[in-house]
């Protein structure tokens, strides 16, 4: 198999003396849906925000081990952590819009990048709001608020948002706990869509879910207070092994 | 009950305060029978010629409290940003705290240090453009400066903390950086919050007294040649406040028309404190409804 694009080894995040995360080595390939389930609390969240350095926004949490990026570490030397966001985008379990436009909102991010001259903008939030299949909702109303979009609408307008960048990766939490099923679906269809191009690292609750669209699934529970990765492969053996109590628990449930 | 207890204490809040702006109008209102509404625009005042104009103080009191403001605001907003975006919590709170404290420091106190450090120094500073003494506007809007500067960042400290921690982390995960969420996430998005914290900074300054009588020279009929000159700052000068703190206003008392002209001072002052008050109150309120 190819090299994986995401990989990571023995990372353990701390907070203080108490462990939130052991010892996770996962590897993650290219254009794959790779999903993540596990009970709340198990560091599921925890561990995707490792994956583009944006959990060492919140202080005292201290990262040890290994995440690299197309086999080159994220925590090295010369790592834009800036940059590095910019490449592998983040969609959370809710849409964060700005209190600006439906446009302010697309462009957001690609705006402050720099590589894209001010009048190719509208061209670019076109074809983003395309790529989140918003396009055809919004497009007579892309200098509205962008607040008053339907919590799904939101929802699609954050990930047209990250598609702007046109980032490599995709880091998904829990994108559509906050949604009502017709947009949860809108959401589904789109992720088979977008892993024709993207990598996607889905967190998600619902095993459901998980078995319909991840190409690899791990599952984290907890073990001695602490997050671990249980097992992963392919979705059916995970969901299907019965080798940990753990998971069975879990889909017992769940 | 507690609705009784509401209206009936809300009452007699509301009229207290009408009752006492009622007291101050009918008091001063010789003074607007004597010289119509050129009390507020004549730039003379020799009471006993009986002549009354304000406007020289009105002109005092906007220039020190405008230039307070133009010192204080970049200073209290970037210090504001460097306490609720970049410093640990626990910090936030001791810096915070020490910052209110020097709001509560009496004003005379002020003026005293005002007085003995920043008179001289000042005298010195402009030493190039040959001021008749220490004593002048500029100095009188520094101290103010310093004195609102506790409000001005305090409050806009407030501001920066409502704008949600979600919004941040969002445009982080967009790959801005630190600087770049502060300039188009926070200061947008607190940019109401904070013209209420340096309107409410200017209302405080306007109103301030005692440390400004302190430094700024009390010189009467100060009206300059030219409204954007920048002359009239190394002179002294008269604001509102000064002149209704002066011995005058006890010489006033007996004669009708003189008392009316200082309470008249005291309307004026009245007035334009209780617009930027409450504008800036306004503003601070439907911050969040927006």
């Amino acid at each position: 198999m190819a090299e994986p694009i995401l990989q990571t080894q023995s990372l353990t995040v701390t907070a203080g003396s108490r462990t939130l995360l052991r010892g996770v080595s996962l590897s993650i390939h290219e254009k794959q849906v790779f999903g993540l389930i596990g009970p709340s609390g198990a560091g599921k969240s925890t561990l995707l925000k490792c994956l583009n350095r944006l959990l060492e926004l919140t202080p005292a949490l201290k990262v040890s081990g290994v995440v690299r990026f197309h086999g080159e570490s994220i925590h090295g030397p010369t790592v834009d952590a800036d940059a590095l966001r910019s490449r592998i985008g983040i969609l959370f379990q809710q849409p964060i819009v700005f209190p600006k436009s439906v446009f302010q909102n697309v462009v957001f991010g690609v705006k402050h990048l720099g590589v894209i001259q001010k009048s190719a903008l509208p061209e670019v939030a076109e074809q983003a709001l395309r790529e989140a299949s918003l396009w055809d909702e919004v497009k007579d109303r892309l200098h509205q608020p962008a607040l008053r979009l339907s919590v799904g609408q939101q929802q699609r307008l954050c990930l047209a948002r990250t598609l702007a960048s046109q980032p490599e990766v995709i880091l998904m939490d829990e994108p559509t706990s906050a949604l009502d099923p017709k947009s949860t679906e809108a959401i589904e269809q789109l992720i088979v869509r977008l892993k024709k191009t993207h990598t996607i690292v889905l967190v998600t609750h619902n095993v459901r879910q998980a078995r319909q669209l991840a190409d690899q699934l791990a599952c984290i529970c907890l073990r001695d207070g602490a997050g671990e990765v249980i097992s992963q492969g392919e979705p059916c053996d995970v969901l299907c092994s019965n080798c940990a109590p753990e998971i069975e628990a879990y889909l017992a449930g769940g | 009950m507690t609705r009784i207890a509401i209206w009936f204490f809300s009452g007699v809040t509301v009229l207290t305060v009408l009752a006492m702006a009622l007291l101050l109008l009918m008091q001063s209102l010789p003074v607007w029978q004597h010289e119509g509404f050129s009390f507020a625009t004549g730039a003379k005042w020799f009471y006993r010629q009986q002549e009354f104009g304000a406007a020289s103080m009105i002109y005092g009191t906007l220039v020190v409290s405008i230039g307070a403001l133009v010192l204080a605001t970049p200073v209290g907003i970037g210090a504001a940003i460097f306490t609720a975006e970049f410093l640990p919590a626990r910090f936030r709170l001791m810096v915070k705290l020490t910052i209110e404290l020097l709001a509560g420091v009496p004003s005379v106190v002020y003026g005293l240090l005002g007085i003995l450090m920043l008179r001289n120094w000042i005298y010195e500073l402009l030493a190039p453009f040959d001021p008749l003494s220490g004593d002048t506007l500029f100095t009188a809007a520094v101290l103010l400066a310093l004195m609102i500067l506790p409000t001005i960042m305090t409050l806009s400290d407030d501001a920066l903390r409502s704008v949600p921690a979600t919004q941040r982390h969002a445009a982080r995960g967009l790959g801005l950086n630190g600087t770049e969420v502060v300039l188009h996430v926070s200061l947008p998005q607190a940019s109401r919050g904070l013209f209420a914290a340096v309107l409410l900074g200017l209302g405080r300054a306007m109103g301030e007294t005692i440390a400004v009588f302190l430094v700024i020279g009390r010189q009467d009929n100060q009206w300059p040649q030219s409204l954007f000159s920048l002359q009239p700052l190394i002179e002294s000068g008269q604001t509102l406040t000064s002149k209704l703190g002066s011995s005058e206003t006890n010489i006033a008392y007996g004669n009708p028309l003189h008392w009316g002209a200082m309470v008249g001072l005291g309307v004026i002052l009245l007035v334009i404190v209780t617009l930027i008050t409450w504008f800036g109150a306004y503003l601070q309120r439907s911050d969040h409804a927006s």
